[in-house]
């Protein structure tokens, strides 16, 4: 019998080592959370919009780290959408709607109701992400894809409200600085920086 | 799960690129199932058995319950 032909690692096509995958990852996290953090401490100076750049960053490397573990299936048409819309939506759209935000409370304008549309716009990409993650799901019939995607969701997900639990219990009892809301979904988002590559290493 | 998807694919000459193709699923997925990582859905394990022509149970063998 003749040996199967030659079938080299899956996600060794894409010519990236392994290693720029996990350091994109991680700068996505650290980077997202930092970046939030100096967003929500540290607004008004500068360190304050260094803080947008490093959060804006973060988002452009966790698209980048998406892409990379799943570009073998790069041609599959719905996992080119996704990665479309993820950027699209999160590296595109966020930021700019952020940042507009904060500039009209800058300039004062948000005192009448132009403020609930400036305080709302940034969540809109945010609450997007999960139409995506929707669409995904629908469109992409591949299962090993599918269950990558959702594990690392899950994991994601459980960690985020580990955590916002107990710092929302270290802030009750006053041990803790308080942490705007938003910070929960960006901090979801970090992790899945994390998560979504170590679900595909599970399937590799 | 066992499976003899490595044998089959070495039979007709596949790669598991080629196998992905026919079957419209990731490499990354064929992989995953040949290596026992994946435990296909029972829809996906009907289209390897027509492709390959045989009953599931003569691809698949379920693992020993301990």
């Amino acid at each position: 019998m003749e040996p199967a032909a030659a079938d080299p690692k899956p996600g060794s096509q894409s010519g990236a080592p392994e290693w720029i995958r996990g350091a994109l990852a991680l700068f996505s996290s650290l980077g997202a959370v930092i970046g939030a953090l100096m967003m929500a401490f540290l607004w008004g100076g500068v360190w304050g919009w260094v803080g947008v750049i490093i959060l804006a960053l973060a988002i452009v490397a966790w698209g980048t780290a998406l892409r990379l573990p799943t570009s073998p299936e790069r041609g599959r048409p719905a996992a080119r959408r996704y990665v479309l819309r993820v950027v699209l939506t999160m590296g595109v759209a966020y930021p700019i709607l952020l940042l507009s935000g904060l500039w009209l409370y800058k300039q004062g304008l948000t005192k009448g109701p132009l403020g609930y549309v400036a305080a709302v716009a940034p969540a809109a990409p945010v609450v997007g992400m999960f139409w995506i993650f929707r669409r995904f799901f629908k469109e992409e019939t591949d299962e090993v894809l599918r269950a990558g995607l959702l594990s690392a969701l899950v994991w994601s997900g459980a960690l985020t409200l580990c955590e916002a639990t107990v710092w929302g219990f270290l802030e009750t009892f006053g041990k803790a600085p308080n942490v705007w809301m938003w910070a929960v979904p960006a901090v979801f988002f970090a992790q899945l920086g994390i998560t979504i590559p170590l679900a595909q290493r599970r399937y590799s | 799960m066992k499976n003899r998807l490595r044998v089959l694919r070495a039979e007709r000459g596949w790669s598991q690129a080629d196998l992905a193709e026919r079957l419209d699923v990731s490499r990354q997925s064929v992989n995953a199932v040949e290596t026992g990582k994946f435990d296909p859905s029972l829809p996906l394990a009907f289209r390897l058995a027509r492709l390959f022509g045989q009953p599931i149970e003569a691809i698949f063998e379920a693992d020993a319950e301990g």
